[in-house]
């Protein structure tokens, strides 16, 4: 066997095992891969143009200056960098509402850092410059209008057809406690992702308010219908 | 050389670690765990029928979206009305009076995994005394945090999941139409239907708006389906698109329902029954390139209406004037006053143009009766 020989043999050798160890693995290659999907959940939050959650959310009314008058403040809920987001991942069949609530109920307060400070959100009295028969003795009313807002829809294969934004309402305690912001219909899309912003606010402070720094938690609840 | 690149590697990897740390994505939610296969409903809500004095046994699902381990706080509560009549759930704050107190979670919190989910049973106890037809509650998921001062409005968020209980005994599922309002906003309509729930089970009710021309032409129509609770008055706002052109319109609904016993998510037999609400007659403005064009079109028929009224009068003079020789004291203005017209209409129609020159002898046309000056009569 000469060199050429040897080289070839070795060659056909080589090519041989190949083609044999290749339909080796044809035979292997009935592996299934599978992936399950689960379906998320109802979700609300706030989260920022590139749709990172934001921890603590907060909106700022306008600022004001003290007075002996009632005054009025105005301020917005969700922002480009703050948006308020639903997610319904097919959780919602048949729709959701998406409201706004004072977290401490119908006798929540606007209070200073001390809590030593405070005026009302839901006293309907002369249109919350004074204290009314409520709970308190405190006046001052916050108005919601989510109908000046602008919702967006935010997934490729979603529209905001059959979803409704809520009216602008002022809270008044034991009549008005929670503010409707979006209500889907069940024809809207079962999958689907929204964000809400410019949803305006307007707050009276009763006339001789101390100056400081107040607060209010409101929790945006979204629930299935 | 090896070395270097994997220092590399390791320095960048952890300047990247603590940046996705602190971007927490996803949320926490959370549905029924134990869904009824032949009612769709059950998926996302709880349905239950129950006898008053019984109890039934099921489990909510909470679920942990995020990257992170969660404190997940899971609650009952009643449930409310918000504005419009839409359903709601209270606060942790006020209490539990209704549903919510009948709701007895077998534990306040629990601790989730990141991307994982916990099942927490609850008992519903339906108290012997509980009114027949729907009761309404809610789970609430929710996750456990504290917040600092912060001036403004600080927002907190949940979900909940409504808890709908049919107590058995004589139900009345009924809707009536209330009224409807429009409201122009810049270039939409809103057209705000309402109806009132006077039975005593919430009814998935379609309404359909529809906004129509004088001659009856649809210029728009919604239908969307909303749940209308026991009770209330119930409104929502379709926006839609202003008609162009503007005008007088006629907006209405109606409404659709299932009028049998069906309760929620049972589709089997059922009576549907559409009654008709409100019609309402409303002006609307046009967009403004719509204004434009017909205000051009109103000049232009104004305009036209005046040329016409002149040609046809030029056409009646021509017919009824009669031949006038213009004498050497003539001008237009004393001719005219004894004719008793305008002296512009008598140049008009004579084709007379500035600097109004009449030459003597020259044949005019006149309206044919001469009102000259009677001569004063000589005093006796």
């Amino acid at each position: 066997m000469n060199k050429f020989t040897k080289v070839a043999a070795s060659a056909l050798a080589i090519i041989g095992v190949a083609l044999s160890v290749t339909t080796v693995t044809y035979a292997a290659n009935n592996t299934n891969v599978t992936q399950t999907i689960n379906s998320g959940t109802l979700v609300t939050d706030i989260r920022d143009a590139s749709r990172v959650t934001v921890a603590s959310p907060t909106f700022a009314m306008t600022g004001t200056t003290f007075s002996f008058n009632c005054q009025t403040t105005t301020g917005t809920i969700g922002s480009a960098s703050q948006r308020l987001y639903v997610d319904n991942p097919g959780a919602a069949n048949a729709g959701y509402t998406l409201t706004l609530a004072a977290t401490a109920g119908a006798t929540g307060l606007w209070n200073n850092a001390g809590v030593t400070q405070s005026f009302d959100f839901n006293d309907p009295t002369t249109a919350g410059c004074a204290d009314g028969a409520d709970a308190d003795a405190k006046g001052g009313q916050l108005t919601v209008n989510p109908s000046v807002s602008t919702l967006t829809a935010d997934c490729s294969s979603c529209s905001v057809t059959g979803i409704t934004k809520g009216t602008s309402t002022a809270y008044s305690q034991a009549v008005t406690d929670s503010v409707t912001l979006l209500t889907a219909a069940a024809g809207s899309d079962d999958v689907g992702r929204w964000y809400l912003t410019g949803i305006g606010l307007s707050q009276t402070i009763p006339g001789e308010q101390p100056n400081d720094s107040y607060t209010i938690n409101l929790t945006a609840t979204v629930t299935a219908s | 050389m090896r070395n270097f690149l994997a220092g590399l590697l390791a320095i960048g990897i952890v300047i990247a670690m603590p940046a996705a740390a602190f971007a927490e994505s996803g949320s926490i939610g959370g549905r029924p765990a134990n869904p009824d296969a032949s009612n769709a409903r059950t998926k996302s809500i709880f349905v239950k029928t129950i006898t008053p004095g019984t109890t039934v046994e099921d489990a909510v699902e909470v679920v942990n979206n995020t990257n992170v381990k969660k404190t997940i706080v899971v609650y009952a509560t009643d449930s409310i009305v918000s504005s419009g009549g839409a359903f709601a759930c209270a606060q942790a704050a006020d209490g539990t009076n209704n549903v919510g107190k009948w709701i007895t979670l077998s534990q306040s919190s629990v601790e989730v995994n990141a991307y994982e989910s916990a099942k927490v049973p609850f008992t519903i106890a339906a108290p012997s005394n509980a009114e027949p037809g729907e009761q309404n509650g809610c789970i609430i998921i929710q996750e456990q945090k504290t917040t600092d001062f912060q001036s403004g409005v600080s927002l907190s968020f949940r979900t909940a999941i409504r808890v709908a209980i049919l107590v058995p005994g004589d139900i009345k599922k009924e809707i009536t139409p209330q009224g409807i309002t429009v409201v122009e906003k810049s270039d939409k309509l809103v057209l705000s239907p309402s109806v009132k729930n006077t039975g005593n089970v919430s009814v998935d009710a379609d309404i359909t708006t529809t906004v129509r021309s004088l001659l009856g032409t649809v210029q728009s129509t919604q239908t969307s389906t909303f749940p209308v609770l026991r009770g209330e008055v119930t409104n929502w706002n379709f926006e839609t698109a202003k008609p162009f052109w503007g005008g007088l319109y006629n907006a209405s609904f109606n409404t659709t329902y299932d009028s049998s016993n069906n309760f929620i998510g049972d589709d089997t037999e059922k009576e549907l029954k559409t009654i008709d609400g409100q019609t309402k007659l409303i002006f609307v403005t046009p967009s403004l390139v719509a204004f434009l064009i017909e205000f051009i079109i109103f000049v232009g028929i104004i305009v036209g209406a005046y040329y016409l009224y002149r040609y046809l009068a030029h056409k009646k003079n021509v017919k009824t004037w009669v031949n006038y020789k213009v004498k050497p004291s003539d001008n237009l203005e004393t001719i005219a006053a004894k004719q008793a017209i305008a002296w512009k209409l008598l140049a008009r129609e004579n084709n007379i143009k500035a600097p109004y020159i009449l030459q003597a002898d020259q044949i005019i046309k006149v309206p044919g009766k001469v009102h000259a000056k009677k001569p004063a009569e000589p005093k006796k």
